[in-house]
């Protein structure tokens, strides 16, 4: 990381007091939030994006859940009656079920967690913490976040012209010929704006990192949150492209007549599926390696401890990165690969627990003998470790092309999923959000607020999660509504941990809410010794244009 | 950490502005390049 001794004192003089006058200056309202090039402004824009995006992601998982509660179907042919003005028919109800889980799956991915990482905290902190002044494109960076308003109004109109009930995989051919109508189209295109944006902000922030980093902040001297963001771009690079060819060729498919993923016409639906996942299993590393990044800064700063192993760290995630991308086949097990090719996908994905594993036992070895301080981010980042660990652990025995034969497409999977993203990805933003908030806001959080919401939220998901192992296990398939009555107990189970992470969810808000009424001054740097990155040499929020002499690191 | 003269700075911004859209430009024809290739070898590959 940083760990390069900093002395701020001079910086701090310097930049936040000497020149405030110049360097605060703001525009007006509309100019400021609807024309912004800050790079922090953009971030915040993201930030609170994600936040709305999240609860609308979120509140379509509770209605899967309270759906699931127990067997047979009791409240979807009443939302389907409501969405088309008039009764539904259960086929028109059991559609409304495959919206629901398609909705859920590309909000969460494309509007919550892709924002909130990449866009939010990335933009925040990336440019601070190198020593620039702003993004190298802040127009650019203007233009990836607006794209994303006209996608996520296309996904959350389509329910109203019939909805898109694909799956977030949005594999064909229910996705060419299986689902006529506009709101395919529509989710479609959400996803090509979504992923220019994203392409964007990948090109943005590698010009960026390899080009606006201040004099003397070399590589090898970088903070892993910018390595872990260096990292991500160049996925977003090489994978989102694919998926845009992918889905272009699904629209002329389903437009113009074309037969790529037709076997009629000489096509292979198949080939879609390699398209996909070549795109889907790095976007995992997309979601989950910013992530990372955040876990490394908390953990070395509220061990007031530099980061153990900082090149193994960085070049882990490299490793994570490159070999994400020769993995995508265990997604598709049961498509009839070969078993040489179900043979190599195993032993590639399971390669990807080396990597991994230096990383988890070097945060480890970061707190091992630490002068370690319990705050709320730190808890966040410890349960990040503890969860992202169990998520890993059922992901080593699903690489597995025998066990996997069993397991697709049961509930096994989508626990292991969401142990991977909503406990680890969502507790690693969560982590960084209470980390960062006292700089972005220069208040204070409030602990006890943040502490409970960290143990209510740990206990609803893990009582919402865990058991769908046993209901994997047991043989429950996903993606459906209704269930034989001997999945019911652990279902029910489920549906009150959601209602317990609801009520954690809560807690954030009003601690949010309370904080930006009520929170104390943060100061520059409220994290003390430990934190040693450049954003804790500014104030607290910082200047409006931070660096504007470029600083020099010794 | 101590802030350069400004006629330093002033070099130095000036640099990074010429590399970054230089390195702008090739990241983009990379992405469209990776585009193109996914949709035209996968045209090769179909029967006709």
């Amino acid at each position: 990381m940083t760990d390069t001794a900093l002395n701020p004192s001079a910086f701090v003089s310097h930049d936040a007091h000497d020149h405030h006058h110049d360097t605060d200056h703001k525009p007006g309202f509309f100019a400021r939030w609807f024309m912004s090039t800050n790079h922090k402004d953009i971030g915040t824009l993201y930030l609170i994006f994600a936040i709305v995006a999240g609860i609308i992601g979120g509140s379509v998982s509770g209605l899967m859940r309270a759906e699931l509660a127990h067997p047979g179907i009791q409240y979807l042919q009443g939302w389907a009656s409501m969405l088309h003005g008039g009764p539904a028919s259960l086929d028109e109800s059991l559609h409304l079920w495959n919206v629901l889980i398609t909705a859920h799956g590309l909000i969460m991915v494309f509007f919550m967690v892709m924002p909130a990482m990449v866009g939010g905290f990335g933009n925040w902190f990336v440019p601070i913490m190198i020593g620039a002044p702003d993004m190298a494109f802040p127009r650019m960076n203007n233009v990836s976040f607006w794209l994303l308003i006209p996608a996520f109004t296309l996904l959350l109109a389509s329910p109203f012209f019939g909805g898109a009930g694909n799956g977030w995989t949005l594999y064909a051919p229910l996705s060419t010929y299986g689902e006529p109508g506009p709101s395919t189209d529509m989710a479609i295109l959400a996803l090509h704006l979504a992923g220019a944006s994203s392409i964007l902000g990948a090109i943005n922030f590698i010009t960026t990192i390899f080009n606006m980093r201040a004099p003397g902040m070399t590589l090898h001297k970088m903070p892993l949150f910018v390595w872990s963001m260096l990292v991500t771009a160049f996925l977003l690079l090489l994978a989102l492209p694919v998926l845009a060819a992918a889905i272009t060729m699904l629209l002329t498919d389903r437009n113009f007549g074309t037969t790529f993923f037709d076997p009629a016409g000489g096509g292979d639906p198949v080939l879609y599926q390699h398209l996909f996942w070549f795109f889907g299993h790095p976007e995992v590393y997309i979601m989950i390696l910013p992530g990372f990044g955040i876990v490394s800064q908390i953990i070395s700063t509220f061990s007031r401890k530099p980061v153990f192993g900082y090149l193994g760290m960085a070049y882990a995630m490299v490793a994570i990165g490159v070999v994400g991308f020769v993995v995508w086949a265990h997604h598709m097990f049961t498509t009839g690969l070969s078993v040489n090719t179900k043979m190599y996908f195993t032993a590639a994905t399971m390669v990807i627990a080396v990597p991994t594993g230096i990383k988890i036992f070097s945060w480890i070895a970061t707190m091992w003998g630490g002068s370690l301080t319990f705050k709320t981010p730190m808890v966040w980042s410890i349960g990040f470790i503890f969860m992202f660990t169990v998520g890993g652990v059922t992901g080593v025995v699903l690489a597995n092309g025998g066990i996997d034969d069993y397991m697709q497409d049961t509930y096994y999977v989508v626990a292991h999923f969401h142990y991977v993203l909503s406990l680890g990805a969502v507790f690693s933003l969560f982590a960084g959000f209470y980390y960062w908030f006292p700089k972005m806001s220069g208040k204070m959080y409030n602990e006890f607020l943040g502490q409970l919401h960290f143990w209510v939220f740990f206990i609803g998901v893990n009582v919402m999660f865990f058991p769908m192992h046993f209901l994997g296990l047991q043989g429950m398939p996903r993606r459906i509504p209704d269930y034989t009555p001997q999945y019911e107990h652990w279902n029910t189970v489920a549906s009150v941990g959601y209602m317990i992470m609801a009520a954690g969810m809560v807690v954030f808000f009003v601690n949010l809410i309370w904080s930006m009424i009520a929170g104390k001054p943060a100061g520059d740097n409220p994290w003390g010794d430990g934190a040693t990155t450049l954003e804790w040499t500014i104030s607290s929020p910082p200047p409006y244009h931070q660096f504007e002499t470029l600083p020099k690191i010794d | 950490m101590t802030p350069l003269e400004p006629n330093q700075a002033d070099l130095i911004r000036s640099r990074q502005r010429g590399r970054a859209r230089v390195m702008a430009l090739l990241l983009g024809a990379f992405v469209i390049l990776i585009f193109a290739v996914s949709i035209a070898k996968i045209r090769a590959g179909m029967p006709h």
